[in-house]
This record gives C-alpha cells, structure tokens and sequence, in this order.
C-alpha cells in the first residue's frame, strides 16, 4: 500500500518550471529518497507535498486521500510531518517546549481548561513531557531539554527538530538534508537514527546530498533533474543507469564520452 | 464638475507631491537597509521649524532654508550612527520601536529647544493666485509640485547613473555580495539616512507656507507618507511617488465632494484596503513566496 | 512546596501579589494611589497585548482604537442612552471583538512593517471617528464619563478603584501565565518562533493569530470602559496613535513575552511621567530616549534582562 501518491504534479515560479509533472509513489514502511542536483526541484516537491506552497498542477494523496488543497496544518492531522532544509526550530521555546509542540495535535483542548489549568490538562501535560523527554533521548539531545536553542550546537538542533517531527506519530516523515552541514560522525548518527525511525514503522520521504547516506538507507531513490523524474529505482538500480550517472555524478565521473552523450 | 473638480485636483496633486516626497524618504532607507523609519516625518518638522526658527533670528529666507535642511540631515545621520547602526541585527519589532524612539525624542526636542506654537512660514514667490481653467492656484503650490518633480529626477539620475546610486541598490539587493565589490555598507547606510533626512526636510519647507508648522506636524505628514510608500509599493521609488500624487488626489476629491472632517481618515481607509487585498501595493507584482 | 514556591510561575505571582496588596498602606496621599490606579489598567492592557506581540510575535500599533471603542462605548451608552454600566461594558466589548475577528484574517497575514501599518491605520480610523462625531464623543474637547455602577452599588473612591484593578490585573495575570504554559500558548509561542514550522506540525497559525488579536482586543476594550469609568473623562487622545505607542512601549521596556515584563513596564511608564511632571515639557524627550536606549542596551527588556543576570549569578 501507498502512503504517498504524487500525480502529475507541476510548480512554476514566475516563468521557471520548478517541478514538473511528477509522479511517483512511496510505499507503506519504506525509505525513499530523493535526490538531483542543486535546483532540481526537491526541496520545493517537499513544500509541494506538505502544503507550504500550492502546485500549479498534479494531485497529492495520502494514504490513498487527496490532500491536494489542504491547508499545512490539516496535512499534519493526517499523519504526515517534515523537517527543514534550514533550521526552522522555535528559537523562543526551550528543547523541551519544542518537541511538545510536535505532540500539539494531540494535546489541544478548549480554551477554558488551558486557561484555569484544569486537573485535567495538568496530567495530560505531564504525560506530555514525559514524552517529549522520551522522543528526545530517542533522537540523542535529552541532555537539552530545558536549553534554549541558541545555545545548542548545530547537530543536535537538526535531531532536535526529527524529534519533534516525530512526536507526532506520523505516518509518513518528510527529511530535508538531515545530515547537511553535519561531519563524518554526525552523519553516522544521523544514519542510525534515520534507521531506528524506519524500524519503527514510520515511512521516511529522504532528500540528501551525501550518497554514501543515501545508498545505505533507502529503499527505493528518485533522481529529480531540472523539477522532472530522471530515474527511479534501488539504490543498485540507480547506481547502474547511465542517464542518472552524468546528470548527477557528473559527466567527469563516465569520461569525456559520457559527456558528449549527455551534452547532445 | 469642472472648476471646482479641477480645484480638488489641483489641490491634492500639490499635498501629493509632499507625501510623494516623505514616501520617496520612507522608500531610501528601506531599500538600502530594510528599516522602515518611523522617524521619518520628523524630518519634515524639523526642516519646517528649523526653518521658522532661523527666519526668527533674522536670516533672509533662502539663507534660513539651506540651514534647515542641513539641521534634517545632521539628525538624519546622528540617527543612523547612534540609534539605528547599534542595532542592525534586530528584529522589524525592535527597529521599528527604535524610530519611533526617536521621533518622540525629535519632538520632545524641538518642543524644548524652540515652542509648541505653530508658524506660518511666508511663501516663496507672493500670495497672488493664479488662475488654471478657472481654479485659483497659489504659487507656492507651483513650488511644491516643480520642487518635487526636481527632486524626483534627481532622484532617477542618481539611482540610475551614478556610482553612488548603483551602490545602494546593490546594498540593497545583496549586502554581503555588495561588500565583496568593495562597496562601503556603512557608507551606503547614513548616505541613505541623510538623503531622506533631506526630502522630507525639503517636504517640510516647501509644505509649511501652505499649513503652518508646528512641533507634532511631522506625525501625520509622516503616517501619510508612510501610506503613499505603501500604497504605490517599496519594490521600485516610483511606488511612493504614484502612491502620494494618488493619496493627495483621493484625499482631497474625498473631502471636497464626501465629507471633509474625514479628510485624514481616507488615506487610512485606503491603505487598509491595499494592505488586505493587494499588500503588494499598486505597483507590486506578484506575491513573493516565502522561501522554507 | 518549596519547589512550588519557588517555581517561576507561582513565585512570581505570589511576590506580585504581597506588592501589590501592601502598596496602599505605604503611598503616602491620594495621588500616588491614583497613579498607581492607572498603572494597574495599563498593566492590564499590557498583559493582554503582549500575548499578541511578545508571545505571537505579531506587532499592533492601534491597540488604543480598541481601548477607545471599550470606553467610548461605555462613555456613551450609560451617559446619553442611560444603559446599565456592565451592559455598556459588554457592547464595548463585543464591537471591538467583531471589528478585530472581521479585519485579523486579512491583516495578520501580512508581516513586520505592512502589519504595523495596517493595525496602526486602524487605530487612526477609531481616533479620527471619535474627534469627528462631535454630537456623540465631544469631539476634540472629550466627554465626561459617568461614575461606575451596577444594581445600585457605586464604585466611588481611591481605594475601591485600586482593589478593583488590583482583582482585575491579578486575575489577568494568573490566566495568563497559566494560558502562556499551554497547548494554545505554545503553539502561539511556535507563531513567532517559525510559521512554517508551527504548521507543520498541525498549529492551525491564522486560527491562532485571530484568536491573540481577538483577545487581546476585546480585554483592552473591557479595560478601556473600566478605566473610563474611573478616570471620568475620555478624548481622542485616548485612542490615538501615540497612546498605541506608549502601550507597546510599556511591553517592550518590561520584556516581551514576560507576562511580569508587561506590569514592570506598565507600571514603570506610568509612573515615570507623573514623577517627572515638574519636567513637563522634558516628558516626551524622556520618553523618547528611554525608548531608544531600551531597545539599544537591553533589547530583551528589563524583566528577562534582570532574570539572565540573576540566573548568571546563581550559576557561575
């Protein structure tokens, strides 16, 4: 079964086609990724997916229902969360408050209650941290709960927003360049927990620029160039096909011939 | 219609050309910086009072206003140095708290330094109206209009031709690429603050013949401003001067044929509208997408 | 219990309250009781707007206009319509409410500088209408506003009027800090801290944001009657641009989003200028520079500066 369907699905910014008619699944439990060059559309197939911007064309289906022109919030109630290419934590909330804003959805209650701070919602907001701390020694920077961003490295910042991500039980999660900026170690994390999320039952939608990443992790690649499909297949697949290869590897990668190939 | 509906005209493109003029002041520093300066009809008090003042101690008119404007553009950079430069980093909240900061503090000035009184400045060139198609027009009005049809041109030759003028555009496009070419920012920034401390002081001498000036003047004039550089758009200077000619018209059509005590309400009304339904301004094309 | 003490939240409000209660024993006349008055409205006012500016991250600077509709409303209807004082109070209440549910969509969606115009236009809208319908505010000159009353009991005196603000503001703060450390108050928090982000993870934002304009509009409509009916005499001043200034003023001196910031602040730019009233002609260039220097040398406010030295001090 598909937890994401995409159809024919096209954005144009002023006169430049950013994506255009796309297409492609994401199967229950699998990691997906997404790869291209620089422009080639895939941060801006994420926005398109998670209702930051309106596509032009093409539908979007999740878990087999159109969300197409759901508002970001709604997308987010039916089981489909993301991170940011560049960092979109809430500087103005400690670690703690950040992963509790993941868990909103589920703690959201009439204004009264929040208002007299009814027994209620007191028991519910301590299960809720417990939670959260949970989420956070799962995605490794429990020792920053009570820290403000600011004074959190950069690393655990990019866990910090998986952990929220996750808090709210998605079914499909959305990562845009996880281990972008991060070293060699961090990057190995990055890779287990993105692992441990997968395990976990959660679908993973991947864009990443480290292939070594890439490779190891996905299920299935989709190889975006210049906003359209250039290939699809296992990482093995996309490894052998020649198109992807001078696209994206670079014709220096095939020798001068591959480049003339692709040059006509 | 006819003489009266070329009076109102007449009379609205002249009040225009002010806010056309403190729009253009609001639009500099923009560009150059991205602040909105909330200061910005101080300036076009402080060149009225100066000028008053200066008149006051027996200076010859001429002499009185070039002493103004230059009281404007001193303030104008003292601003940028010591209120706004410390703070470039901040948040729209905290700059705009800032410059309005500093209006208060402008007025407060003045109301110390000269009076609360108003003053009528004399106009330029007599008080002999002269007739267009049957509507009376003053001649300080003629001022008014030709001096900011100047400044405008100027305005162009030096965005467009001159080195200066393609640095703070391209400060304004992108500040660390514009470092890299060697382009001063610093520079660019209290040129910027000085330039629009000059027209609205420039506003403030040519308008206080027609209405009198006075300390808390500068409050209003620059609201209206402010609406005009908005209304017409901050994506190029002729927003603000499209922006103020139609306020000034609007404005003075609503209250010579609906009802004049609204006369101020209409430009508030109009920017509420632009702002809710076209908030690129008239000039603006296309939403900007936010980039995530 | 100790820990309960000295939590924030409760600690905070627990040493609020023992000021508070002890401040009319030790001011020495009626007119520092009556400047302490007003610093409770305005404290009030502060509070319910910094949910909207220090919290939401969204900047209003006509909150005035809702604060005139409250006391114009009131002035009005209990003086020339002979209504009953609450009546008045809840009609304030409910135009300012209907005209800030009506005009929030559109606007909050713009951000920074254009929302500042739009939400300032607004408040000069009200101001221009009050100087304007001189038959029923006065005009320029003001009205008189009648006395506070209800089923027959008179709110009359220094004293009364100080215990009610004080229940007032008390009450205010309470619900505040307890809404602040929500679900809502978080995603309103989430708001200013990344729109995208907060709707990605299901914070209905616009929601959000209509609800804090809302809110704090109607409280300062509610505020305005009240203090209306205390200081007796209203004009267009009251609801004017520079009036909208000072309370976003009081929020960001005390420290935005700091429920104690806003009364700190509230209370400190009330106070100041009765202080200085021998310097009257000085108050606006006072006023002036505290602002500039304020936003220069403690950007985050008094209230959240003070707390980041103290936290320093404790935790070397």
């Amino acid at each position: 079964m598909n937890v994401l369907e995409v159809r024919g699905l096209s954005r144009a910014f002023g006169g430049v086609h950013a994506v255009r008619e796309l297409s492609f699944a994401v199967a229950e439990g699998t990691v997906h990724s997404l790869i291209g060059p620089n422009g080639a559309g895939k941060t801006t197939v994420f926005n398109l997916i998670s209702g930051i911007y309106a596509p032009s064309a093409g539908q979007v289906y999740l878990g087999g229902a159109e969300i197409t022109d759901l508002a970001a919030h709604r997308r987010a109630a039916l089981g489909l969360a993301r991170t940011f290419q560049n960092l979109q934590v809430f500087a103005n909330m400690t670690a703690l408050e950040n992963v509790l804003v993941g868990l909103h959805m589920r703690l959201d209650m009439g204004l009264l209650p929040q208002l007299l701070r009814s027994p209620a919602l007191r028991g519910r907001e301590r299960e809720a941290r417990a939670e959260a701390r949970e989420l956070m020694r799962f995605a490794g920077v429990e020792r920053y709960a009570d820290a403000f961003p600011a004074s959190m490295p950069f690393g655990a910042l990019k866990r910090l927003e998986i952990a929220r991500a996750v808090a709210s039980r998605p079914r499909l999660l959305l990562l845009d360049e996880p281990a972008a900026g991060l070293n060699q170690t961090e990057t190995e994390d990055i890779d287990l927990l993105i692992r441990k999320i997968g395990d976990s039952g959660v679908t993973v939608l991947l864009v990443e620029h480290d292939m070594r990443l890439v490779m190891k992790i996905s299920d299935r690649i989709l190889v975006l160039d210049n906003g359209r499909k250039l290939g699809e297949g296992t990482p093995a697949e996309v490894r052998r096909d020649p198109q992807v290869i001078a696209a994206y590897l670079g014709a220096a990668a095939l020798g001068p011939k591959a480049g003339d190939i692709h040059a006509e | 219609m006819g003489v009266e509906f070329l009076q109102f005209l007449l009379s609205g493109l002249t009040v225009g050309a002010t806010y056309a003029l403190v729009g253009l002041g609001f639009w500099i520093i923009h560009t150059a910086c991205g602040v909105i300066n909330f200061a910005q009809g101080e300036f076009v008090m402080l060149g009225g009072m100066a000028t008053a003042a200066f008149l006051g101690l027996g200076m010859p008119l001429p002499v009185a206003i070039m002493l103004a404007l230059a009281v404007a553009v001193v303030a104008g950079l003292l601003l940028e140095r010591l209120a706004v430069e410390p703070t470039r980093n901040g948040s729209v909240v905290t700059l705009i708290i800032i410059t309005i900061g500093a209006s208060i503090f402008f007025r407060g000035l003045v109301q110390v330094v000269l009076d609360k009184d108003f003053h009528p400045l004399p106009a330029f060139s007599g008080e002999e109206p002269i007739l267009i198609g049957g509507a009376a027009v003053m001649p300080q009005s003629l001022w008014v209009v030709g001096a900011t049809a100047a400044v405008v041109l100027g305005l162009w030759l030096f965005f467009e031709h001159s080195l200066h003028g393609k640095a703070v555009r391209a400060a304004a496009a992108n500040l660390l690429a514009a470092r890299l070419c060697g382009i001063r920012v610093r520079f660019v920034l209290l040129l910027s603050f000085g330039m629009s401390a000059l027209l609205g002081a420039i506003a403030g001498v040519l308008i206080a013949p027609i209405s009198a000036t006075y300390y808390e003047v500068g409050i209003m004039l620059g609201l209206k401003g402010f609406c005009a550089a908005m209304l017409g758009g901050l994506r190029s200077g002729w927003g603000p001067v499209v922006g103020g000619l139609v306020l000034g018209v609007v404005e003075a059509m609503g209250a010579g044929y609906l009802a004049s005590a609204y006369k101020d309400a209409v430009a508030f009304v109009i920017i509420l509208l632009v702002l809710m339904f076209m908030p690129r301004g008239l000039l603006g094309r296309g939403a900007r997408s936010e980039r995530v | 219990m100790r820990r309960w003490l000295f939590a924030p939240r409760t600690g905070g409000f627990l040493v609020f309250l023992v000021l508070a209660v002890a401040l009319p024993f030790v001011l020495p006349n009626a007119f520092f009781l009556d400047v302490a008055i007003l610093a409770l409205f305005n404290a009030s006012i502060c509070v319910g707007l910094n949910l909207l500016i220090g919290y939401a991250g969204q900047i209003s600077l006509g909150h005035a206009g809702f604060l005139g509709i409250g006391a114009y409303a009131s002035a009005i209807l209990t003086g020339t319509f002979g209504w009953p004082a609450p009546l008045a109070l809840a009609a304030g209440a409910a135009a300012s409410g209907l005209l800030a549910f009506a005009v929030a969509r559109p606007i909050l969606r713009l951000r920074g500088h254009y929302l500042a115009m739009a939400t300032l236009g607004l408040g000069v809208i009200v101001s221009i209408v009050a100087n304007t319908e001189r038959e029923l505010t006065g005009g320029p000159d003001g009205m008189a506003v009648e006395p506070l009353s209800f089923a027959g009991f008179v709110v009359e005196g220094e004293a009364a009027w100080y215990w009610l603000a004080l229940v007032l503001l008390a009450a205010t703060v309470w619900l505040t800090i307890n809404l602040v450390d929500s679900p809502l108050g978080r995603g309103l928090r989430a708001v200013h801290g990344s729109e995208v982000a907060a709707r990605a993870c299901g914070v209905d934002t616009d929601r959000y944001k209509v609800i804090a304009f809302t809110v704090s509009a109607v409280y300062a409509s509610v505020v305005g009657s009240l203090g209306a009916h205390y200081v007796g005499f209203i004009t267009p001043a009251d609801a004017g641009f520079m009036r909208s200034v000072e309370y976003v003023t009081m929020v960001v001196l005390g420290g935005m989003a700091s429920t104690f910031g806003a009364v700190v602040g509230a209370v400190i730019l009330t106070a100041l200028p009765q202080l200085l009233s021998s310097f009257q002609d000085y108050e606006h260039l006072v006023f002036g520079l505290i602002l500039m220097l304020t936003m220069i040398f403690l950007p985050r406010g008094v209230v959240p500066s003070c707390a980041a030295l103290f936290r320093r001090r404790r935790a070397p």
